[in-house]
């Protein structure tokens, strides 16, 4: 169902913990990691490997927001628009994003390269506002500088 | 005297990261010392003594919860690290993380000591890629040393850590919360008591700890009681304290001052004044969760204490500053919006409340307001405080209350003129 390198991680995850019900979300995490997103094949699977019912682990998969049912782009935007974001311009990071890619947030280009949502304070306050792309932070943003950072994923795509 | 960094002072080497420059720059002399010559009764005790209070947002002194771990019970006993950081207003955990995690590991390595624990997670908040990069490193340099896994420093004592990365839940930071989430559960807190500290991860033994609380350890160690209580506002308040400046300030940073600076100097002197000779309007000092200070009460340090003497709280920090042209009903609503996502919903006070209160205060910001919503809103408040299994109820009650109280005239003219006060051009 997974990569070796995948499985390898599982294997080490659960040996970690005292009980092995505590690797549940870091081996969603992995699964999202390979799949993009998590698949309900992936959901049954590690149900099984931890002894859990697969519709448990999918109630506790919806308390978490990182963790997704459905593919995003390529390139993954997660807009903070908290206070300190607010505070320093992100309503026009946001408007630029939606411009840029030409949809709504929680959507996904035609492309499939690109997609956005809003997301709470990232812990990047005192360099606000900010964005994530795939993990990575772009920090003290404008909208030229968004502008940039989303021409040059296009390019690399 | 210029005040001489602590937490931050090895910040600005790009190479600290490494263990071979922690180890350089005097890094885990204390954890050896600790473990090779001193009884985990007196490691209490020191921490004790030097008055270092939790900073993870409640302040509670950190050697007397560690007293409350009960040593004879035969079950294993668990530290966590609570590196969730998510706040609203705070970003100073991350700066350790990423910069000068051995500070981190070396804290960890102490505290477990001190309260027999043989395995420590680090409750890493799932956002932090890079976090997590630079953790997973440092953690395999210090096991290459001997410094976790069997008797560490050739010591007696054994102890491992492992780096658990969360999935985007604000709830999970909040101590019983965590312990259920990294048993794999949805991060529903547990009612208390029992606290963790009898009765946490796996029902056994468990302290919780936040990052920078643990990051004092290795320098309390190498410079004793007497230098850490030397820092600080008074005997209750002591030690170095990071401070998160976000918002209107020309310089918005993660500071490293005394616990109790004072505020405006804070502001002025560190921070560069609010951004472009503004008018100051209010200052939030510890994260969302806590009320605003009018300009007229900004004259304060920011210490538990004094804070609290002002009806706000220190919290976790984060300091966040308005000027003129801030709307406070669209940072009360963005407030209570951020609660109402974040409530794990076991509560029907903090449920509803956080619910309803964004829905009167989206209406009142986009001029549909009625005359009664804002005695609603404070009716709901009162209602939310000091009855649900955890804060967060209160966390968003607290904060929507005094921005109401505080700044009722912005409120009112939005629900009589049906727009803003503050010009259009001037907004954040
Ligand atoms: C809703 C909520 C969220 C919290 N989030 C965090 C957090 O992200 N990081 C943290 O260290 N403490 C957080 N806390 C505080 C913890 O419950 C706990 O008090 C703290 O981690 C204890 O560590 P300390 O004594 O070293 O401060 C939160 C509390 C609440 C009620
Ligand atoms: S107060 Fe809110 S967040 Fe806390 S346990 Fe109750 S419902 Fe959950
Ligand atoms: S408010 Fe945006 S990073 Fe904290």
């Amino acid at each position: 169902m997974f990569s070796k390198e995948t499985e390898d991680k599982f294997k080490h995850l659960v040996s970690l913990y005292p009980r092995k019900r505590s690797a549940l979300i870091p081996m969603l995490l992995l699964a999202q990691k390979e799949d993009g997103y998590i698949k309900p094949a992936a959901i049954d699977y590690v149900a099984r490997y931890l002894d859990l019912n697969p519709s448990e682990v999918d109630s506790i998969m919806s308390f978490y927001t990182l963790l997704r049912r459905r593919p995003v782009g390529k390139y993954h935007i997660m807009i903070c628009t908290n206070l300190s974001c607010l505070l320093r311009g992100s309503d026009e990071i946001e408007a630029c994003v939606k411009r840029e890619l030409g949809v709504n947030l929680g959507e996904v280009t035609a492309d499939g390269l690109f997609s956005a949502i809003e997301f709470e304070c990232l812990a990047s306050c005192t360099t606000a506002p900010v964005i994530q792309i795939n993990g990575e932070f772009y920090e003290n943003l404008d909208v030229r500088k968004t502008e940039e950072i989303l021409d040059e994923l296009r390019k690399r795509r | 005297m210029p005040y001489e960094l602590v937490l931050f002072k090895n910040i600005v080497d790009p190479r600290v990261k490494e263990i071979d420059r922690y180890i350089e720059l005097g890094g885990y002399k204390a954890a050896e010392k600790v473990v090779k010559e001193i009884t985990p009764k007196d490691v209490i005790e020191t921490t004790k003594a030097t008055g270092l209070r939790g900073r993870g947002g409640a302040g509670f002194p950190t050697g007397l919860k560690w007293s409350f771990v009960p040593k004879d019970t035969g079950k294993p006993i668990y530290l966590c690290c609570n590196a969730d950081e998510s706040e609203p207003g705070t970003c100073k955990d991350r700066v350790i993380i990423e910069r000068d995690p051995h500070q981190l590991i070396e804290g960890i390595i102490i505290a477990a000591y001190a309260v027999d624990c043989h395995l420590a997670f680090i409750y890493l908040r799932g956002e932090f890629s890079l976090g997590y990069r630079v953790l997973d490193k440092a953690l395999q340099e210090a096991r290459a040393r001997g410094f976790l896994g069997g008797r560490i420093f050739g010591s007696g004592h054994d102890l491992d850590i492992v780096l658990h990365s969360g999935a985007g839940a604000y709830i999970c930071g909040e101590e019983t919360g965590l312990i259920e989430s990294l048993e794999g559960k949805r991060g529903h807190p547990r009612q208390k008591p029992p606290f963790p500290a009898v009765q946490g991860l796996y029902g056994c033994p468990t302290v919780v700890n936040n990052v920078e609380t643990l990051a004092n350890l290795p320098h309390i160690f190498n410079r004793g009681v007497d230098w850490f209580k030397s820092i600080g506002s008074n005997e209750k308040n002591t030690g170095p304290k990071l401070y998160c400046v976000s918002g209107h300030v020309n310089k918005p940073a993660v500071v490293e001052r005394e616990l109790g600076v004072p505020l405006m100097e804070l502001i002025n002197e560190v921070c560069g004044g609010v951004r472009d000779g503004n008018k100051l309007k209010g200052v939030i000092p510890g994260g969302s969760s806590v009320p605003i200070l009018r300009p007229e009460e900004c004259d304060v340090r920011m210490d538990f204490d004094s804070l609290a003497a002002k009806g706000t709280l220190l919290g976790s920090c984060g300091v966040m500053v308005m000027d003129e042209t801030a709307c406070m009903v669209r940072l009360a609503l963005r407030t209570a919006r951020f609660y109402a996502e974040e409530t794990c919903g076991q509560c029907t006070q903090c449920r509803e409340g956080t619910w309803w209160m964004e829905q009167v205060l989206h209406r009142i910001e986009h001029g549909y307001g009625k005359a009664d919503d804002l005695r609603m809103i404070l009716d709901m408040c009162a209602n939310m405080k000091g009855v649900t299994i955890c804060v967060l109820s209160d966390a968003c009650a607290m904060p929507v209350e005094a921005m109401i109280n505080k700044y009722r005239e912005e409120f009112e003219y939005h629900i009589t003129q049906k727009r803003c006060m503050v010009p259009a051009h001037a907004h954040a």
